[in-house]
C-alpha cells in the first residue's frame, strides 16, 4: 500500500505542474493520468490478492493432482477408493496437490479451496481436505465443521506428523496419501451413512413407469377406436390389432417402439457424484516436511 | 370522480410503501438471524480455547517445576474471559471490546505459556503436549474464521441497515447497526504455535 500512496503523491504533483499546460491539453492528460492512477490501484490489488483458488474439477473428482506427481495408476486407485466411501458413507476426502501457494498461507489458501469446492455434504459437512503444495513443503489436513467429530485436530496433527511427514520425506508420496486416507476412513467409519443416491444419479424409474403408463393409455385410447371404427373381425381381433393400424391416424407415432429410453448415459459405474456443498471453520492440522 | 382517483393513488401508494416496508423488515429479519448465528459460531470457538486449557494446564503442570507465573497467569485470564457472555441479541461496542481485551489477554498469556515451554524439551517431546498444541493452533484458526465471518455478516448487515431507502425502515423498526471485531495489534499475532 505504501508505494501506492507514494505514486499516488506523484500523480498529485504531476496534475499540479500539469494545471500550467494550455487549457486544451489539460483535461486530457489529467484523465490519462487518472486512468494510470486506476491502474495502479488495480495493480496492488492483484499483486496483494490472495493466490486464486482453481474452479471444481469438471468432471468433479476427488483426487486432484495438478502436479502429475502421481501416476496415473496411483490417481486412479486413490480415486476410486474415496469415491467408494463417499458412496457408502457420504464423507468426503479430498485431495489436492498443487506446485506453490505463490506466496500465500497454506492455512487461509486451503481454507478457501476447501469451502469454495464445498466438499462434503451440506447437512453434515463432512468433508476433509488434505491438500499438499509440493514446492513449498507444505500440508493442510481441513476437516468440515462435521468431520471434526472424527478427525479431531490432535489426530490430523498425528496423520501429519507419524504418516505424511516421513512418508512424503522419502518422496513415497503415494504410499503416504493411501496410509493417510484408510486412517481417515477408519475414524470416520459408522459417523455418516449415505442415503440412497439423489435422484438425478439413479435410474428415474418414476419417469419410466410413468411412460409406460402412458404407453398403454394411449394404446388403450387406439384400440378403442379401432375397435370402433374398423369392426370388422379380419385383422385378428382387437387385441393384436390396434397397434400397427394405427399409423394413418398418428397416434403411434409419438411413441416409437425404440426399446428403451435412450436418454441416460449410463453413470452406473460408480463415478463421484460432486461435491456436496459442505462447510468449513478452520479446524484440522498442517505442518511442513 | 376525482377524489376516487386520489383516493384509488393513495392506497397503491400506501400498499406499496406496505410491501417495501415489509419487505425490508424481513430482510432485516433474516439478516439479524445470521449475526446471532455468526455471533454463536464464535463464542463457540472461543469456548472451545476455553475448554482446553484445564487440559493443557495439566499436561504442562507435569513437567518439573513449570514456572508457576506463567501457569497462574494463565488460568487466571481463563478465569476473566470465561466470565464474560454476551447476548447475541443485543451486541453493543462496549461489551464487544471488554470481550475483546479479555480474550486478547488470555491469547497474550498462552503464548507467553508456550514460549515458556520452548525451554523444557522433554516436555516439548510428549505427544500430549504436541497434541495440545496442536488443538491450541486449531482452536485459535476456528477463532480467527469465525471471527472473520461474523464480521462479514454484520458489514452485510449494517450495510443493509444504513442504505438508503432500507435506512428509513430500519429507523423505523429499531434495526441499528451491530459492533465487529476489530483488529488489535496484539492479535495480529496471536500465540505463534511454531512447529
Amino acid at each position: 500500500m505504501n508505494y501506492l500512496m507514494k505514486y499516488l503523491t506523484v500523480t498529485e504533483q504531476a496534475i499540479h505542474s500539469y494545471t500550467r499546460v494550455p487549457r486544451r491539453y489539460r483535461l486530457g492528460r489529467v484523465l490519462w493520468l487518472w486512468a494510470w492512477v486506476v491502474l495502479l490501484l488495480f495493480a496492488d490489488t492483484v499483486v496483494s490478492q490472495a493466490k486464486q483458488t482453481p474452479p471444481r474439477p469438471v468432471p468433479p473428482r476427488l483426487v486432484n493432482d495438478y502436479t502429475r506427481l502421481l501416476s496415473p495408476g496411483e490417481m486412479e486407485a486413490l480415486e476410486r477408493k474415496l469415491v467408494a466411501y463417499n458412496d457408502s458413507t457420504s464423507t468426503q476426502i479430498a485431495i489436492v496437490i498443487e506446485n506453490s501457494l505463490e506466496g500465500d498461507d497454506v492455512f487461509d489458501y486451503s481454507l478457501r479451496l476447501a469451502q469454495s469446492w464445498g466438499i462434503g455434504q451440506d447437512e453434515s459437512d463432512n468433508g476433509v481436505l488434505i491438500y499438499v503444495a509440493l514446492q513449498d513443503r507444505k500440508l493442510y489436513i481441513h476437516t468440515g465443521y462435521g468431520a471434526e467429530r472424527f478427525l479431531p485436530d490432535a489426530m490430523a496433527k498425528r496423520i501429519i506428523e507419524n504418516i505424511l511427514k516421513p512418508t512424503f520425506r522419502e518422496g513415497q508420496y503415494y504410499q503416504g496419501l493411501d496410509q493417510a486416507t484408510s486412517v481417515i476412513m477408519q475414524l470416520g467409519a459408522g459417523e455418516f451413512t449415505a442415503e440412497p443416491r439423489p435422484e438425478d444419479e439413479s435410474f428415474p424409474w418414476i419417469t419410466l413407469l410413468l411412460l409406460i403408463a402412458l404407453i398403454i393409455f394411449f394404446s388403450y385410447l387406439g384400440r378403442m377406436g379401432r375397435y370402433h371404427r374398423h369392426d370388422d373381425d379380419d385383422d385378428g381381433g382387437y387385441w393384436r390389432g390396434g397397434r400397427y393400424d394405427m399409423g394413418p391416424r398418428g397416434g403411434w407415432v409419438m411413441f416409437p417402439p425404440s426399446g428403451g429410453g435412450g436418454g441416460w448415459s449410463g453413470g452406473g459405474g460408480g463415478g463421484f457424484g460432486g461435491f456436496g456443498g459442505g462447510s468449513f471453520g478452520g479446524g484440522g492440522a498442517g505442518g511442513s516436511w | 370522480m376525482r377524489s376516487l382517483t386520489v383516493g384509488i393513488v393513495l392506497v397503491v401508494i400506501a400498499l406499496i410503501l406496505f410491501m417495501a416496508g415489509c419487505n425490508s423488515y424481513n430482510s432485516f429479519v433474516d439478516q439479524e438471524e445470521e449475526v446471532e448465528n455468526a455471533w454463536s459460531k464464535v463464542q463457540s470457538a472461543y469456548q472451545r480455547r476455553a475448554d482446553l486449557i484445564p487440559n493443557l494446564v495439566n499436561t504442562v503442570k507435569g513437567a518439573a517445576q513449570f514456572e508457576q507465573q506463567t501457569l497462574e497467569a494463565v488460568v487466571n485470564a481463563r478465569a476473566r474471559a470465561t466470565s464474560i457472555n454476551i447476548d447475541p441479541a443485543n451486541v453493543t461496542p462496549e461489551k464487544l471490546k471488554e470481550f475483546q481485551q479479555a480474550q486478547s489477554e488470555l491469547s497474550q498469556s498462552l503464548g507467553r505459556l508456550l514460549v515458556v515451554a520452548e525451554n523444557y524439551p522433554q516436555l516439548k517431546a510428549t505427544q500430549a503436549f504436541i497434541e495440545l498444541q496442536a488443538q491450541l493452533e486449531g482452536t485459535e484458526n476456528r477463532i480467527k474464521v469465525e471471527r472473520d465471518r461474523y464480521n462479514d455478516v454484520v458489514t452485510a448487515y449494517n450495510k443493509s441497515v444504513r442504505r438508503f431507502p432500507g435506512s428509513l425502515f430500519a429507523g423505523m423498526f429499531g434495526f441499528s447497526q451491530k459492533a465487529q471485531f476489530e483488529a488489535e495489534q496484539s492479535a495480529q499475532k496471536a500465540p505463534e504455535v511454531k512447529f
